[in-house]
């Protein structure tokens, strides 16, 4: 065991499904062990960076509903992607800064109002097992997290400290009388679900069988509004809207798939793969949703509106390089900003 | 050299390479288990996996890995690459060996639970439906579903029924099953529309120590009937280690 410092966090309430992730497992899909993860990678990045982190640290996930958690120690985190309106004794707690939680405090989480998945880092690091190089929970096949589920009532987390904690909290003054301690900045218009009555835009990479189908079938498809289900979870993302006729022959066999993979069953409504989705599949595809519309596709909410709109692949991995540019460029200021910090 | 593969993006962050059905190099006939262990030799910078899936595979790579400065997208790039790669001739596909399995399996009525129901289905007796799925050697077409549930093509075209009408929410461990025109191995307890056949005590899975699937695509295997008390042998076996 380490000699370090350690503090726990207690779980009063889980939410609705709060895990333990990092990236995700891959390297063993040819295992048939599915990749998993945060969904929202950016969110869990700029969380980890803005309490001095490695950006891929282990960290909680909360989806739709957050947890109520009590802090035994002094902890610096913070909370990005979906606002969860976290609070302290009824006091917000602002979204994408570091927080100074005191020891013996506990913070309340409450249902999401903009989007599915929401994040919390914490300072230092979370003592969890990893299996197959990675934390993530799997709850489908019961891997990493804590016993491969998600969090229960009555659950405690060890955080290990580490010297950029220690280092954070001695820049981080305290004053008396405040529920916490927060800076006046923070991170800002990172995810945020602009005027949800609006359609959102999926841009899709076309598989060859989208290529195949009649041009009427890819016009009403494209001119459609599919609208999340409240089937949809971290397997997939279900969508009903114009039905999609895939002319398909008969039964063909499973094919390798992808997170962001629109599938389309037999009832011709859409299911996009998301983080949890398994490593093949037997639905024939009309495309791969461009991972940088992947904040988009996973903090979808129930009845949310969707629009695909066709990219290729060429344009889509510009834009890609051009989006983990900007987090680099982000990360570099929070690091700055964070070593500032008085 | 008559390989033919056809690459298309599958995302921004995936090759997908078909296999031309009969895709062959000299003599030997090319599996997608035998070029993904020759892509995997090729420690390409960037690529997380490798997924061999009957006549197709994936290749998930980060582009950012595969910049150009000419002007080549990251997926015009890769595919170049392992065009030129899988053209050379010094490539040999077969060169790997498929391992041969053999799985005892038990056909007691106990653990085959719809034994029965085949065999009435079908017309024919439960040791013809026995002996029917333990005489061929099986190949791994693709590992999915569960971690470690492969997929083994081979069945005897009297054995492709449809599935259960009603899936079962609890298929045990270990169960040996046919459905979809292949037949199967549960790692793990799961939920599942196959037909059960028997049982194994073999481990198909291993997350301790990160040892993952016993078998690869491209791996054959064989089923060996045991008895129920060879069967429960092999359990004392198992938790003796």
């Amino acid at each position: 065991m380490s000699t370090n410092q350690s503090g726990l966090i207690h779980v009063l309430s889980p939410g609705l499904l709060t895990t333990i992730q990092d990236r995700g497992r891959a390297g063993w899909q040819n295992h048939g062990v599915s990749v998993s993860g945060a969904a929202d990678l950016n969110s869990m990045t700029i969380a980890n960076a803005l309490v001095g982190n490695k950006l891929d640290a282990p960290i909680i996930e909360f989806v739709m509903v957050g947890p109520d958690l009590v802090f035994s120690c002094d902890c610096v985190v913070a909370f990005s992607g979906a606002n969860f309106a976290f609070s302290i004794d009824g006091n917000a707690i602002p979204l994408g800064r570091p927080i100074w939680i005191f020891a013996g405090t506990t913070v309340t989480g409450n249902r999401s109002s903009n989007g599915a998945f929401g994040y919390m880092a914490i300072s230092g690091i979370l003592d969890i097992e990893a299996v197959m190089g990675s934390v993530s929970t799997d709850t489908g096949s019961k891997f990493g997290g804590v016993e491969g589920r998600s969090l229960k009532a009555g659950d405690v987390l060890v955080v290990i400290d580490s010297p950029d904690k220690l280092a954070l909290l001695k820049r981080m003054s305290a004053r008396g009388g405040q529920s916490f301690i927060a800076p006046k900045w923070s991170v800002k218009g990172l995810f945020s679900a602009k005027g949800s009555k609006k359609d959102k835009v999926l841009r899709f990479v076309p598989s060859e069988k989208w290529i195949g189908l009649s041009e009427e079938v890819r016009k009403t498809t494209c001119l459609g509004t599919y609208r999340v289900t409240p089937q949809s979870n971290r397997m997939g993302v279900r969508l009903s809207g114009k039905s999609i006729d895939m002319q398909k022959s008969e039964h063909e066999p499973s094919v390798p798939v992808v997170l962001g993979a629109i599938q389309v069953p037999p009832n011709g409504q859409p299911i996009i793969l998301s983080v949890d989705r398994q490593t093949i599949g037997g639905y024939p595809s009309i495309g791969v949703v461009a991972s940088v519309d992947r904040t988009t596709l996973v903090q979808c909410q129930p009845g949310d509106g969707l629009r695909f709109v066709e990219i290729s692949v060429n344009d889509a991995q510009t834009a890609l390089l051009q989006e983990q540019n900007a987090m680099a460029e982000l990360v570099r200021s929070i690091g700055h900003r964070i070593q500032e910090l008085s | 050299m008559t390989s033919r593969f056809t690459y298309a993006p599958l995302g921004d962050q995936a090759v997908l390479i078909s296999l031309e059905s009969g895709s062959s190099q000299g003599n030997e006939l090319v599996s997608a288990g035998a070029l993904a262990e020759k892509i995997r030799g090729f420690n390409l910078r960037g690529v997380t996996d490798i997924v061999p899936a009957f006549s197709q595979l994936a290749i998930h790579y980060n582009p950012n890995e595969w910049v150009s400065s000419s002007g080549q997208s990251p997926f015009e790039r890769i595919v170049e690459y392992l065009e030129r790669k899988l053209v050379s001739k010094e490539i040999v596909l077969s060169a790997k060996k498929s391992q041969l399995v053999r799985v005892p399996v038990c056909y007691d009525k106990k653990m085959g639970l719809d034994l029965v129901v085949i065999s009435l289905t079908l017309g024919i007796s439960v040791d013809d439906v026995i002996n029917l799925h333990q005489s061929v050697v099986y190949s791994v077409g693709a590992i999915g579903f569960a971690p470690g549930f492969a997929y083994l093509e081979g069945l005897d075209s009297v054995l492709k029924i449809p599935r259960r009408d009603a899936p079962r929410t609890r298929v045990p461990a270990g169960s040996v099953a046919i459905g979809g025109g292949y037949s199967g191995i549960y790692p793990s307890t799961l939920p599942g529309g196959w037909h059960i056949l028997g049982r194994t005590r073999m481990k198909l899975f291993r997350k301790q120590g990160d040892c993952g699937a016993l078998l690869s695509v491209g791996d054959l295997v064989q089923f060996e009937m045991i008895s129920i008390e060879e069967y429960d042998v092999n359990q004392i076996m198992e938790t003796d280690v």
